[in-house]
């Protein structure tokens, strides 16, 4: 019994060395991405964690190994456990997250969203938004329209063609619908021939390109629309032998694109700034708990985040009708800066 | 009392048991140690009792899991976690119909009916468990893909919401749940006969061909079972999170089969015991909250779990090769 004890009291040792003795109190501030290992968030991390340098906050990141609701529900609890000041998440589910911000809510934390939203929330105080999906729409037709016709844009004529990935991703179907809308008003001679759906995978993305490409042969602009469409439609482009012919766009980020780009297949894309995201994240977790009610002003203001002043295409407002912190208009790619980012 | 009990050669089966229990519940003690010394949260009463909630559907899955695998002939069940997914997108269409705690009880049937197919097609066809559950844990989460167009369906009524995130006196429902299963799967393999069958099965086919059990049957009803567990399962996971999700039991297959090998169930089946798989869901899921209030990243989270069940691993195989026999009479 003896070499159980010492070996029970060699753990506790051993588990006390690894981890250290705990902290004095700062203002902690959480964010749960949808999930970790992806550039894309590693992108935010790496921002959040500028802003906790800057702003002297406790930053936590931590997320899901895979896109999993409960998994960002047991991160949340766990949280809310630690009492942490703040905490903000890339909603993947509104429903199973709402008790859970109720919950911190109740517990005296500040419940907030970022990334992706949960607007039915009534605990969640407000929204860190990336881009408005408005804009991200009209970057991409004014983008292909700009290009089509340099001298007067809304007289530019010509085809374009999307391909989407899963049908379902409501995301994705948003910006399309917002798309055809803003050719249908204002762009006569601009015309939305086909939308497809590649799923996840870029070999069917490449089918689906080459298959547009022989359906219409006279198509002016090709959109890949998620991320995970931009390689196959690349490589559909390059092997069609219409780099330079046809304009192809969409919303992929610069480590996907950048090949493509650097080739000429692939015109521009259209995303925004994650670290910047993270950054702000962070910034606004830090004035809301500190008590500043940034989501009790009522009216729509400009908003100065110490550290982002020098990041493009920042320009970060409060919009109280929706209760949004936008972080700017989208961030547009093409060869001279995709170099710059690594996400 | 010692001088006994080196004369024995080889402990008795049900002294490897206990000693495993006591293992798992020092080890519970030394986690309970370390994270309440490292994290201030953690032996919280309303922070202790809440982490209760998440070992119910694990542990209601690693259920059936140790029942099939104790049975022996390869009896594994890795359609666990899409019998879940496939039961709750049923429960929300149900749901859709009837109301919904009439479509609650409608969906156990369904779930018994899962499992079904699996105990046919593991004995009665023949296939191997790990093939055919395979392929049934495929084809189950492609049904619940393809029935929902991998959407996830919320809607539920939120008095439904009781049963995955309801506290009676701090205590998560889910876990009396948990207890209200594993209690009377407790008595049924300790003291019905059924039980005996079981064990007996696990240990000897043979054997017990000759005293007149038929394997198969007893296999058969307990991939019925492990079917109504994880139909059990899905309900809590719609309730706790108030959407039925088609991919809501992805991975928990496997953790179904780690608490049941964590909690000293033999993979070849005839030992083992479901209090051990009670007390390692409990044990993994302290680590995995633990960790997590340490802020510990969830990738070394599961590499933490994983070296665990290496670590678990060579000790049944040292118990088993009887390497530890001396040390476990020396200290039982």
């Amino acid at each position: 019994m003896k070499r159980v004890l010492w070996s029970i009291v060699l753990a506790v040792l051993v588990g006390w060395a690894i981890w250290g003795v705990a902290a004095e109190r700062t203002i902690s501030v959480a964010f749960i991405p949808q999930l970790i290992g992806i550039p894309y968030f590693n992108a935010m991390e790496a921002g959040g964690k500028a802003a906790a340098e800057r702003f002297g906050v406790n930053f936590i990141y931590q997320g899901p190994i895979d896109v999993s609701a409960p998994e960002q529900l047991r991160i949340f609890d766990a949280l809310i456990a630690q009492g942490v000041d703040a905490i903000a998440i890339a909603v993947l589910d509104e429903t199973s997250i709402c008790p859970a911000m109720e919950r911190a809510a109740a517990a005296g934390l500040i419940p907030f969203t970022s990334d992706s939203d949960a607007p039915n929330c009534p605990a969640r105080r407000l929204f860190v938004c990336q881009a408005l999906n408005e804009d991200l729409a009209r970057a991409i037709i004014d983008g292909i329209a700009i290009r089509l016709s340099p001298g007067d844009p809304y007289k530019a004529v010509g085809k374009i063609a999307f391909v989407s990935g899963y049908p379902t991703a409501v995301n994705l179907n948003t910006w399309m619908d917002l798309m055809e809308e803003y050719v249908n008003a204002k762009f006569p001679g601009l015309k939305i021939v086909a939308r497809r759906y590649a799923g996840g995978t870029a070999a069917e993305a490449y089918r689906q390109a080459m298959d547009l490409f022989t359906a219409y042969p006279d198509l002016a602009a090709i959109v890949g629309v998620p991320s995970t469409s931009i390689p196959g439609v690349g490589q559909a482009v390059e092997d069609a032998g219409l780099t330079g012919k046809i304009i192809y766009t969409g919303y992929g980020s610069p480590l996907t694109a950048r090949d493509y780009i650097h080739s000429g297949a692939m015109t521009f894309s259209v995303l925004w700034d994650p670290w910047a995201l993270g950054y702000l994240t962070v910034w606004v977790g830090w004035l809301l708990a500190q008590g500043v009610a940034l989501d009790q002003i009522p009216v729509e203001i400009e908003l100065r985040v110490p550290g982002l002043e020098d990041r493009p295409e920042v320009a970060v407002r409060w919009i109280p009708e929706k209760k949004i912190v936008l972080l700017g208009p989208p961030l547009i790619i093409t060869k001279e800066n995709v170099d710059k980012y690594d996400f | 009392m010692l001088a006994l009990r080196s004369r024995t050669v080889m402990p008795s089966l049900g002294r490897i048991f206990e000693s495993r229990l006591l293992y798992l519940t020092m080890f519970i003690g030394v986690i309970i140690t370390i994270f309440s010394i490292k994290s201030p949260y953690f032996i919280v009463p309303a922070n202790f009792l809440y982490m209760f909630k998440y070992t119910g559907i694990i542990g209601i899955l690693g259920l059936g899991e140790t029942l099939i695998i104790l049975a022996g002939g390869g009896g594994i069940d890795l359609s666990v976690g899409s019998m879940l997914s496939l039961s709750g997108v049923l429960l929300y269409f149900l749901s859709t119909m009837v109301n919904v705690w009439l479509a609650v009880v409608l969906t156990v049937p369904l779930g018994l009916f899962l499992g079904a197919i699996n105990g046919v097609l593991c004995t009665f066809v023949g296939i191997p468990p790990f093939l055919a559950t395979l392929a049934t844990m495929f084809a189950y989460s492609g049904i619940s893909l393809g029935i929902t167009r991998g959407v996830a369906l919320s809607g539920f009524p939120k008095q439904f919401g009781v049963l995955g995130e309801g506290l009676i006196f701090g205590v998560p429902v889910q876990f009396l749940v948990l207890l209200f299963v594993f209690i009377p799967a407790g008595i049924m393999l300790r003291l019905t006969s059924f039980g005996k069958h079981i064990i007996a099965v696990g240990n000897s086919e043979h054997t017990a061909l000759l005293v007149g059990i038929s394997p198969k049957r007893v296999r058969f009803v307990l991939y019925v079972i492990s079917g109504g567990l994880a139909a059990l399962g899905g309900i809590l996971m719609d309730s706790w999170l108030l959407t039925a999700r088609p991919d809501a039991g992805l991975g928990y297959e496997l953790r179904a089969i780690a608490v049941a090998i964590l909690g000293g169930t033999h993979i070849h089946g005839g030992s083992g015991t479901l209090t051990g798989t009670l007390l390692a869901t409990i044990a993994i899921t302290m680590i995995q909250m633990g960790l997590q209030l340490v802020n510990v990243n969830a990738v070394w989270q599961l590499g933490i779990i994983g070296l665990l069940l290496v670590f678990v691993a060579v000790l049944n195989q040292v118990i088993g090769g009887g390497g530890l026999r001396k040390l476990i009479i020396r200290w039982g």
